[in-house]
């Protein structure tokens, strides 16, 4: 046993193919899911009359229920009725479920603005909704910049649970190779370093992101 | 110095208008009228109903009861939106957009609310910004701006929507002793071009100096409303008396 680099140069394709399933997946699911949470984390800020009542159920139901019993739900239950994808499916499931993570990560960020800035939109005639657009989202968006780049990673890592729908991404290739070659170290570990990657190069988006913020936010002098 | 003169228009009338916050009355039957050109002042203790007498307004407080009259139309919560346009607001901690330069705060309502075009806006910005003689900070965050700076800028952003009338609620507050003046300055240039204000503010011998009428606000009603110099000299009220003694130490 041990860590197998004749296997890995057999199967480099396959990982890269993998990867680049995996890759992809994130992307979408990770734009769909923040526009999606920003829209439900606004709504569950403002108490829209009725809407707030189904969305905070919505973001209580998907928040404390497994994951994978979503995309169970999604793939058996949904494609009974309709004919959808798996794709389709995967990434449904990936934004309903973390994006009520990233809903309520929203409404706290526009709660915690001062009450003055919507005032002062008020007053100078903007509606509730363009209040809403120009300045609380902004705000809220970059106030809780860290914890939304959080979920990004969250998001890319929950991805490998699609293989369970017949989605050939990353983990599902490192699960084929163990069971071809039976090498489970090599087979998963080389996931995992793919995994580690993708979280570097986000955590290296995150540092550029901070960066800008502190210029426009003046956490640090300029 | 504008006298009171009821030849010219009414631009804003208070009818009766009560406020009550749960069983606290903030206001009690407050009846006021505002002449154009006028610049009305109102003092008086910490909880005597000032600001949120301006606040009713702008409708960012709503009432229980009696009439806000603007320009001959019933303040209603559907005709607030527009009606707002016509009235700028000043408030004491600026409120500038945090996530907007200075320049983007100045133009944004101009551009969105009333149509105006990028360019147009911005040149009137600039105007406005060299005569308040902080042109220089056109590209900075609100954040790297001093209380008065901000402040400034807070008055021109209303300035920006032409208003009808302009309130200003306790400008000066929050400002350090030396940031006061450059802001009290920029009133005075309001004042000058004969815009209608309403002003609520501790710095009496400001309002002494740029009120046409001033109005003592006491326990939720209106207990003194006179001309400025009889405000100050002519009236027998012996809370009124008491207050500026304590005030004008």
């Amino acid at each position: 046993m041990g860590f197998n680099w004749r296997i890995l140069a057999g199967t480099r394709d396959m990982y890269l193919d993998g990867l680049l399933v995996t890759i992809l997946y994130s992307i979408v699911a990770i734009i769909i899911a923040v526009l999606w949470g920003i829209l439900i984390g606004s709504i569950n800020f403002r108490r829209v009359k009725g809407l707030s009542l189904i969305t905070r159920a919505y973001t209580t139901f998907f928040r404390e229920t497994p994951l994978l019993v979503q995309i169970y739900f999604w793939f058996y239950g949904l494609s009974r009725i309709m004919p959808v994808s798996a794709s389709v499916i995967g990434v449904m499931a990936l934004v309903f479920n973390d994006g009520a993570f990233i809903a309520e990560i929203v409404r706290g960020g526009l709660q915690s603005i001062d009450r003055g800035q919507e005032e002062a939109a008020y007053s100078l005639g903007f509606s509730k909704s363009q209040t809403l657009f120009y300045f609380l989202i902004p705000q809220a968006v970059r106030k809780t910049q860290d914890s939304i780049m959080n979920m990004v990673s969250i998001i890319i890592k929950d991805t490998s649970l699609l293989m369970w729908i017949t989605i050939t991404e990353l983990t599902y290739v490192a699960h084929r190779v163990n069971s071809k070659f039976y090498q489970p170290i090599t087979a998963y570990l080389t996931a995992a370093a793919f995994y580690f990657t993708l979280f570097l190069i986000v955590q290296g988006i995150k540092k550029l992101m901070d960066r800008r913020a502190e210029k426009k936010n003046g956490l640090i002098a300029t | 110095m504008i006298f009171m003169n009821d030849d010219k228009a009414v631009i804003l009338s208070l009818q009766h208008v009560t406020k009550a916050f749960g069983k606290n009355t903030v206001l009690d039957d407050m009846s006021l009228d505002v002449r154009e050109h006028e610049i009305v002042v109102l003092c008086g203790p910490s909880g005597g109903g000032k600001s949120t007498l301006l606040r009713t307004i702008n409708g960012l407080e709503k009432i229980n009861d009696g009439k806000i009259i603007y320009r001959g139309e019933q303040v209603t919560n559907k005709n607030i939106k527009n009606i707002r346009k016509h009235i700028g607001i000043v408030f004491q901690s600026f409120n500038l957009f945090d996530n907007l330069t200075v320049r983007d705060n100045l133009i944004i309502a101009p551009v969105k609310v009333l149509k105006k075009s990028k360019e147009e806006a911005i040149r009137q910005a600039q105007e406005f910004m060299d005569t308040f003689g902080i042109s220089d900070k056109m590209d900075a965050y609100p954040h790297q701006l001093s209380g008065g700076q901000k402040q400034r800028v807070a008055i021109v952003r209303a300035m920006m929507m032409e208003p009808d009338i302009m309130l200003f609620d306790e400008p000066t507050s929050a400002l350090d002793p030396e940031m006061i003046k450059e802001v009290l300055d920029a009133i005075r240039r309001l004042a000058q071009i004969g815009m209608t204000m309403i002003i609520v503010t501790h710095e009496i011998a400001f309002a002494k100096e740029v009120a046409s009428r001033m109005l003592f606000l006491e326990s939720a009603s209106i207990r003194v409303d006179a001309p400025t110099e009889e405000f100050f000299t002519g009236v027998q009220d012996e809370r009124l008396q008491k207050f500026l003694s304590v005030i004008l130490k």
